[in-house]
């Protein structure tokens, strides 16, 4: 089992909460981690999302290995 | 007689050679809202030799919480203006260059071009991604800030073949749609840790120091006064591609119009292309509407465009008014990326 512990920073905290943890048998891609947080949490279509594991930026087509990522949008306000 | 700038010389990677540096050195801040206003006198009193300021607006009542450069008795005057005045206080050596306009396509590289390090200080996607492009063009360095309610984002970049805003934060529809200080509100100390943060990447990029947020976001909550920084990498297509292209970040088009303190908004025809029910509705002397639905196409003679004078075009987001502007590619018609509601605040301040 994969488990995945994600921290949401900027207007995703709001969306999905700061903290949430998700169990699934394979792990995804970050394109597919996305899609899947969607159906749950369907605000986040409207977001950008970045996703980081291990402070290193992640393509979307990268897999996310098991543990800790963050998750977070550009800001915008200055 | 001790140096104005001695706890600085005294500093090994400073010296004298690194505040003659300073003094050499011209610094564009683009943007004199809450990060220009916390960025700009760290610079100044630092002894950077030249520093320009761009912005179009004037100081409102709600900058005051965070816009810590201006004072109560200045609401309604030009910010570069007040800004100035202030800033030439702290340091008379500095020179100081207003710009009392916006930055566009048309002149972003022209003036980038004139400066060893940018700031974006600004509060839009639009912006940076135009700031980003001329400064690819220009192979400029330049130090991102952002905000979202008490948190805050830093990185350099540009800097020594390093990533781009692009590389980083690729251009994305969605973006338009997040919502702005304006909309959420902001922790005025969080704007001055990121624009003073941005100061100092600034001065480590001019002096080059290690270790300057090239390559890396950095990211702090005030709140929960955590912070942590994400390395990210080089996407060298989609600099090939600034290098290449025509455009410059979103807004170009030869028919946006740049809305300066200069100009007369008497001058210009300005048609709310929105239709009746979107809101906030704006009644002011110069607005004019004309539902978009209205005009069945661009040969509709129920418009005559040409005789029409000189219009402004304007909608909730500039998207409709972009693209009929574009359609009908007369010299008379502008548009402005300003939605409907920052638009009738500018008006109204024009007024005042």
């Amino acid at each position: 089992m994969i488990t995945y512990q994600i921290k949401c920073f900027g207007m995703l905290s709001e969306v999905i909460g700061e903290q949430i943890y998700i169990e699934c048998n394979t792990e995804y891609s970050v394109g597919e981690l996305i899609k899947h947080l969607e159906k749950d949490y369907p605000k986040l279509e409207a977001i950008p999302v970045k996703v980081a594991q291990n402070d290193q930026l992640l393509d979307d087509s990268a897999i996310v290995i098991s543990g800790t990522l963050s998750m977070f949008p550009p800001f915008s306000g200055g | 007689m001790i140096n104005r700038y001695d706890r600085h010389i005294k500093l090994e990677s400073f010296g004298e050679s690194g505040q003659r540096l300073l003094k050499e050195s011209k610094v564009l801040v683009i943007g004199v809202g809450g990060l220009g206003c916390a960025a700009l006198p760290y610079l100044v009193s630092s002894g950077v030799g030249t520093i320009g300021l761009m912005d179009a607006d004037c100081i409102d009542k709600t900058n005051l919480q965070r816009q810590v450069l201006f004072s109560e008795e200045e609401i309604g005057l030009p910010k570069v203006n007040c800004a100035i005045n202030r800033l030439s206080k702290l340091n008379t050596e500095v020179n100081f260059i207003p710009y009392t306009f916006d930055l566009i396509p048309k002149n972003a590289e022209e003036i980038i071009s004139q400066y060893d390090v940018i700031l974006d200080c600004t509060d839009r996607f639009e912006a940076r991604y135009l700031i980003n492009d001329a400064c690819v063009r220009q192979n400029k360095p330049w130090v991102f800030g952002a905000l979202y309610k008490f948190e805050g984002q830093v990185s350099v970049f540009n800097h020594k073949s390093g990533p781009t805003y692009r590389c980083l934060f690729p251009y994305n529809a969605k973006q338009k749609e997040l919502p702005s200080c304006s909309d959420v509100g902001v922790f005025a100390p969080a704007v001055g840790v990121v624009g003073v943060t941005q100061a100092s990447e600034a001065l480590k990029v001019l002096l080059d120091l290690d270790q300057a947020l090239s390559g890396s976001l950095w990211c702090i909550d005030l709140l929960k006064m955590n912070t942590h920084t994400i390395k990210h990498t080089k996407n060298q297509k989609a600099i090939d591609q600034i290098r290449v292209s025509n455009h410059l970040g979103l807004e170009c088009s030869d028919y946006v119009i740049d809305l300066n303190l200069e100009m007369n908004y008497a001058d210009y025809r300005w048609i709310d292309l929105r239709e009746s029910h979107e809101t906030p509705q704006i009644s002011h002397k110069l607005v004019e509407a004309l539902p978009l639905s209205s005009i069945e196409s661009i040969e509709d003679k129920k418009v005559n465009w040409s005789q029409m004078g000189k219009v402004v075009l304007f909608c909730a987001s500039g998207a409709r008014a972009r693209k009929l502007a574009e359609e009908l590619q007369l010299s008379n018609v502008r548009f402005t990326d300003l939605g409907a509601e920052q638009l009738s605040r500018k008006l109204i301040k024009h007024d005042a």
